[in-house]
């Protein structure tokens, strides 16, 4: 399995795993009952430690990315598309949130905010037409 | 769980320095990275397992095996790769695969062969014509070559360059691939032990400082940084933190507990422009190592 891991990034490793298996699992590159390498393969694949990998299996599993039968491994699990689509927007909404406490914590006016967002938005509107 | 590796009430004292472990267990099939300053007691404590350092008193077990009461045994368990080459300088790596053939009932020799070709090491060379890193790779061929059950490895990836140190550490990640077998391995390069550990423990003038899971270690210790106008609060926001120093109205400091919860208490506390990022495994050291920021 591919994956791109990089110590520079502050985003830590297993959670670099993490984002790149689902990316291939929401893009179908991995597609559902597919089997997963073990922990151990994948931290020599990626000359990382076993609890790094594990760590990153289990975070994917308590999202529902995958499932684990015991003493065979772990498996990509079916999408469920608008409850992913549902969930994408809740983490989307708490990464606004983030970013709008941060930027009135910076002395950002709310309203400034909301016209910087359609400022933005508008620009890439018409950058896909 | 099987413990591969398990120290008890150890101690062991000389003229200037004092090792003491009060307790210590490594997995099985787990990796432990042993760091800590010069003189910390890395070698000492490796020794110690084989009893190459009699102890004043604990106990000590490979596998649930006494280290004195059943020490061929433990010998048989464990391979041990020596911070400087103990292999004779005259003979070849064909002639020492033999040699130490005799003493392990375990032996194998293909994957010994396979090994020296894989490290790229000449079978006929003599020992005291091969490089630094050629002997250290040839050390641990012939003791991966006996399937050790805990791997013992004193400063491996000193003196290696970059790339031989990957093929060293991607070799420790293929001896955990079985389960039931276990690595320690002492290192300064810090940045070795946090790519392939899965525990790491910090030796300081004798004794255990810290020892964790690595990704916990990690999560847990963070760097924050904040403003604070309102004096009266300084303290207790001071108090929050393992270190921590004033700066004008910024106050720079290092938890090694952090949660989510600490940037809303702090929040409540008067501090702004809150930023936590995390430390890596050698700014931990380095703190550690001086006590302080």
């Amino acid at each position: 399995m591919l994956i791109n891991l990089s110590p520079q990034n502050p985003t830590p490793l297993y959670r670099q795993i993490v984002e790149q298996i689902k990316n291939r699992i929401l893009q179908g590159e991995l597609e559902a009952h597919e089997s997963l390498p073990s922990i151990r393969q994948l931290a020599k694949e990626l000359t990382t430690s076993v609890i790094t990998t594990k760590k990153a299996y289990e975070e994917l599993e308590r999202e529902g990315w995958i499932y684990t039968r015991a003493g065979k491994g772990s498996y990509v699990a079916p999408i469920d598309r608008p409850a992913r689509h549902e969930q994408l927007l809740k983490s989307l909404k708490k990464q606004f949130q983030n970013l709008i406490t941060e930027a009135v914590d910076s002395g950002i006016t709310p309203h400034e905010l909301e016209e910087a967002f359609q400022e933005v938005l508008r620009r890439y509107r018409e950058e896909e037409n | 769980m099987q413990i591969a590796l398990s120290m008890e009430n150890v101690s062991k004292e000389y003229p200037n320095f004092k090792l003491q472990i009060a307790s210590l267990k490594l997995p099985s099939g787990s990796i432990m990275g042993l760091v800590g300053p010069n003189g910390a007691g890395k070698s000492t404590l490796i020794k110690a397992i084989l009893n190459l350092v009699p102890l004043d008193t604990g106990r000590i077990t490979v596998l649930g095996r006494d280290h004195l009461k059943q020490e061929i045994e433990v010998k048989q368990l464990v391979g041990y790769v020596p911070e400087e080459s103990n292999l004779y300088e005259e003979a070849t790596p064909a002639w020492l695969g033999g040699f130490v053939a005799h003493y392990y009932a375990t032996w194998d020799d293909t994957y010994y062969r396979g090994l020296l070709e894989k490290f790229q090491i000449p079978v006929r060379r003599k020992v005291k014509q091969l490089s630094k890193g050629g002997k250290m790779k040839l050390s641990l061929a012939l003791q991966l070559a006996h399937r050790p059950d805990l791997l013992l490895l004193d400063e491996p990836t000193a003196g290696l360059d970059p790339l031989a140190r990957r093929d060293l550490l991607q070799e420790l990640l293929e001896v955990i691939q079985d389960e039931k077998r276990s690595v320690l391995f002492s290192s300064h390069i810090v940045g070795d032990v946090e790519k392939v550990a899965d525990y790491v423990t910090f030796l300081k003038e004798g004794s255990i400082v810290l020892c964790e899971d690595k990704e916990k270690l990690l999560e847990k210790w963070r760097q924050v940084q904040f403003k604070v106008f309102d004096s009266s609060r300084r303290e207790e926001i001071a108090n929050l933190f393992t270190y921590g120093k004033y700066c004008g109205n910024y106050f720079q400091g290092i938890t090694d507990h952090f949660d989510e919860e600490l940037p809303v208490r702090l929040k409540e506390l008067g501090a702004e422009n809150i930023q936590a990022v995390p430390l890596d495994l050698e700014k931990i050291m380095v703190i550690l190592s001086r006590g302080g920021i």
